[in-house]
């Protein structure tokens, strides 16, 4: 499968494939947001937890889903004033975690079972559907593909690949679970980088029988793990794809994380992130309890200081204060860009041996060297838009961001409506190379929530008139 | 290094809002700019960027550029370098007047223009007909439109354009005879008014009296034109490099030269009398440099994919009508100058088209 544009700098500090256990601290902190949705605390302050036991809860179309506890410990809730509060866990003594569901009726474990036990266990929002744009509803929603993602491309993300190899078997059986969610006939749909290699080639026959299983060959170039575009794509090559169809999408550590409950009965409780990005002395993968203070992560390796800590990639991540922030439920990486101390004098004259862009106009097109120099400078001045159409050979969604940004910036909506605003899936490569640096994704997301509001009002409006027609 | 920044940090406040020299932070804040990398960090995610910035885009048109006025030098002589000055003060100080006036920085793209338009000249042009030249362009080719990004015609052509116009007899008949020993035009010495042996015979003049310069001169450059254009070979050398980094546009180049190629062999077949052989065509004149150089000025060339395929056709396609049927012997600058008004146009058509696409994916 091909993706539009779509790029991938060779940034340094890439994670090695090792991953490494962080102890689990003293004191575990869990963020009641999640995704989007505030959750509503269920225990008291004070109380006992075990391992597992629902922290908070929150009610969703069709049934509740919950935050399982990481650790055995004690409950505290600081409450803030505007913001969602945060549990704080004071560990017990660390066990083996052990599995909190029966396992034993596994064979027969219903549709209904698997839906409950999964938002049970705080694993059901991994899932992502097409019809929903979100999180799939708990009613009888039934996906006509699941699309199993092992690639996540952007710098630096946890690696399919290092999960998959940690975790094999559970993998594998979280895939037949999978399977029981589907409608009639559906399909897994497996997005791996070598559709023929041994690896495709072991998990089809580890799947024999259980599942019909399609494996995607896709380079692994920034954004092809965006869930809409995973989707997209298998339009494209599999004309039996409507646009209608429900299609649902789930990372390597979803499946994981499925395998994990399923079979072994145990709730969501760890995470892989990878920490990497030219800051760190020492980037690799790291497993951690969730709930950990993001300077944990920090404790072997050397990171100087002027550190931007991102949630997430260098892509779509935002800086998080490591003193203050914690690993949620659904981090995977965080990426620590220097930030930027002297002004570079005659910058735009040296050759770039430590630069790489998406043009071949730095001498690491010959070198092949890594971007050392990514750091929080704008790299540039802000100019007008040159027209230089970079843009549009990198956007992932074929779009033309140059004539967004004109038609936006003469404050024309509806016009950038009608060449594709609501396409952009803000993958934010556009605003990665332009030249000019102007800020392009902020422009678009500002238009797309400006005409969602318009769309709602006029509906508003039309339903207005025809109740008193 | 410190002491560098440290001189333009001791100054800084005299050009800040309500310093003395406030009106003059344009100028303050291009040197500023120019020396040292923007202090500006970024705001919203991505939170890091691609190093590539407007200079570093621009300083790679100079550098493609550098073969080009290298020969001219070489063939021309020191005077070269003398209308580039007269080209960047008078220019320039169009441009900054405008940013004075605006208030807004000065932009890079200028650097550009200023570079270009001296070597689309013919070499013995009076030193003031180019400074007229360059502050026409500017100022009705790009400010009055709006300043860089804005323009929609190349302001290099228009200053050409405004000067063949103007002073017809000047521009048709100020052509120099190259260097031919080893050594070029190099030993000969500098001079600011017009060169004696200036003659109107460019090779295109004299094809359409039958006579064809060698290919081989052509080639090398060692023929009568414009300053930047006669040597086939620097153009390719410096164009092909444009290409390769990705500044200019292969598709534009391709359209053009493939254009202008086809259509310059279908004409020799119907009228062999007028139209020229088609590889002396492409080395003759400004084809070459108007592909690699003017034409793949993306400011006013279409802004999409597809539109340059077919604005490159147009230019190709209307270069070879002018050279072969109408009383000019060149059309290069007149073809581009025509492209630029499609551009526009072009790209709505190409919209227009993807519009049916994200109608079906949406």
């Amino acid at each position: 499968m091909k993706v539009w544009g779509s790029y991938l700098p060779r940034i340094a500090g890439k994670p090695s494939g090792v991953v490494e256990e962080v102890a689990v601290p003293e004191k575990l902190y869990i963020n009641l947001q999640r995704g989007g949705l505030i959750y509503a605390p269920v225990v008291k302050n004070g109380q006992d937890v075990k391992f597992g036991q629902a922290l908070a809860e929150v009610q969703v179309e069709g049934g509740k889903l919950s935050l399982p506890s990481p650790v055995s410990g004690k409950v505290f809730i600081k409450e803030k004033e505007d913001l969602p509060s945060i549990i704080i866990i004071e560990t017990d003594e660390p066990k083996a975690e052990e599995g909190v569901y029966d396992t034993s009726r596994l064979k027969h474990i219903s549709r209904e079972e698997i839906r409950s036990t999964l938002s049970s266990s705080g694993i059901w929002p991994f899932f992502w559907s097409s019809e929903t744009g979100g999180i799939p509803s708990l009613d009888d929603e039934r996906p006509r593909a699941i699309i199993v993602n092992f690639l996540l491309s952007e710098p630096f993300r946890a690696r399919g690949e290092v999960i998959l190899k940690r975790s094999w078997r559970i993998i594998m059986e979280g895939i037949k679970f999978l399977d029981r969610l589907l409608a009639d006939y559906g399909t897994i749909e497996i997005i791996l980088t070598a559709p023929h290699g041994p690896v495709a080639r072991t998990i089809y026959k580890d799947l024999a029988g259980f599942a019909c299983v399609n494996f995607h060959p896709v380079q692994p170039l920034y954004p092809v793990e965006n869930n809409m575009l995973l989707k997209r794509m298998l339009r494209k090559v599999s004309s039996s794809f409507k646009k209608e169809d429900n299609v649902w999408v789930i990372d390597a550590q979803g499946v994981e994380a499925v395998g994990a409950c399923l079979s072994g009965g145990i709730p969501l409780y760890q995470r892989v992130v990878a920490v990497g990005g030219p800051a760190l002395s020492d980037p690799k993968h790291l497993s951690v309890r969730i709930g950990t203070p993001v300077k944990d992560l920090l404790k072997d390796s050397k990171s100087g200081d002027g550190t931007c800590v991102l949630r997430g990639g260098l892509f779509l991540g935002n800086p998080v204060d490591p003193d203050r922030d914690y690993v949620n439920f659904d981090d995977d990486a965080f990426f620590f860009l220097p930030e930027v101390k002297k002004r570079e004098f005659l910058s735009f004259l040296r050759p770039g041996f430590n630069r790489t862009s998406y043009l071949p106009a730095f001498a690491t097109v010959v070198t092949r060297g890594d971007d050392t120099q990514v750091s929080t400078s704008l790299r540039g001045e802000i100019r007008p838009c040159v027209a230089c159409g970079l843009c549009e050979s990198i956007c992932p969604s074929g779009l033309l961001p140059q004539f967004l940004h004109r038609y936006l910036f003469n404050g024309d909506l509806d016009d950038a409506e009608k060449i594709g605003l609501n396409l952009c899936i803000g993958c934010n490569l556009c605003t990665y190379i332009c030249p000019s640096k102007i800020e392009l994704q902020k422009q678009f997301a500002l238009a797309k929530e400006e005409l969602k509001a318009e769309h709602e009002e006029a509906k508003a409006i039309l339903a207005r008139k025809n109740t008193h027609d | 290094m410190k002491n560098r920044k440290g001189i333009l940090d001791k100054i800084r406040p005299i050009f800040e809002e309500d310093g003395k020299l406030s009106f003059f932070k344009p100028i303050f804040q291009a040197l500023d700019n120019f020396l040292f990398l923007s202090p500006e960090t970024t705001k919203n995610p991505p939170f890091g960027r691609d190093p590539l910035d407007v200079k570093r885009f621009m300083s790679l048109v100079i550098i493609g550029l550098f073969p080009c006025f290298l020969a001219s030098l070489y063939f021309f002589g020191w005077r070269t370098l003398l209308i580039l000055l007269v080209s960047y003060i008078a220019g320039g100080s169009v441009e900054v007047l405008f940013a004075l006036i605006r208030k807004e920085e000065i932009n890079e793209g200028f650097l550009v223009t200023g570079f270009i338009y001296p070597l689309i000249l013919p070499p013995g042009l009076p030193l003031w007909m180019v400074a007229v030249g360059i502050i026409f362009g500017v100022f009705i080719g790009k400010e009055i439109f709006g300043g860089t990004g804005r323009n929609i015609f190349n302001p290099a052509l228009i200053g050409r354009l405004f000067l063949a116009l103007g002073y017809p007899a000047a521009m048709t008949a100020t052509w120099v005879k190259p260097g031919w020993l080893p050594w070029g035009k190099l030993l000969s010495p500098f001079t600011i008014g017009t060169p004696d042996a200036v003659t109107s015979a460019t090779p295109l003049v004299l094809a359409k009296v039958g006579e064809l310069s060698s290919i081989f001169n052509l080639f090398v450059g060692r023929v009568t034109g414009s300053l930047g254009e006669t040597s086939a070979i620097a153009i390719l050398l410096g164009g092909i490099f444009l290409v390769l980094v990705g500044v200019a546009s292969f598709r534009t180049v391709l359209a053009i030269l493939l254009s202008f190629t086809v259509f310059n062999g279908l004409l020799r077949l119907a009228a062999p009398s007028l139209v020229n052989p088609v590889l002396f065509s492409l080395l003759s004149g400004g084809i070459l440099f108007g592909a690699f150089f003017m034409a793949t000025d993306p400011v006013s060339s279409p802004v999409t994919k597809s539109g340059k395929w077919i604005y490159g056709i147009i230019i190709g396609l209307i270069a070879i009508l002018i050279r072969s049927f109408s009383g000019f012997v060149e059309g290069v600058m007149f073809a581009i100058l025509f492209g630029n008004i499609f551009a526009p146009i072009i790209d709505e058509v190409v919209i227009r088209f993807k519009i049916r696409r994200y109608a079906r994916e949406e």
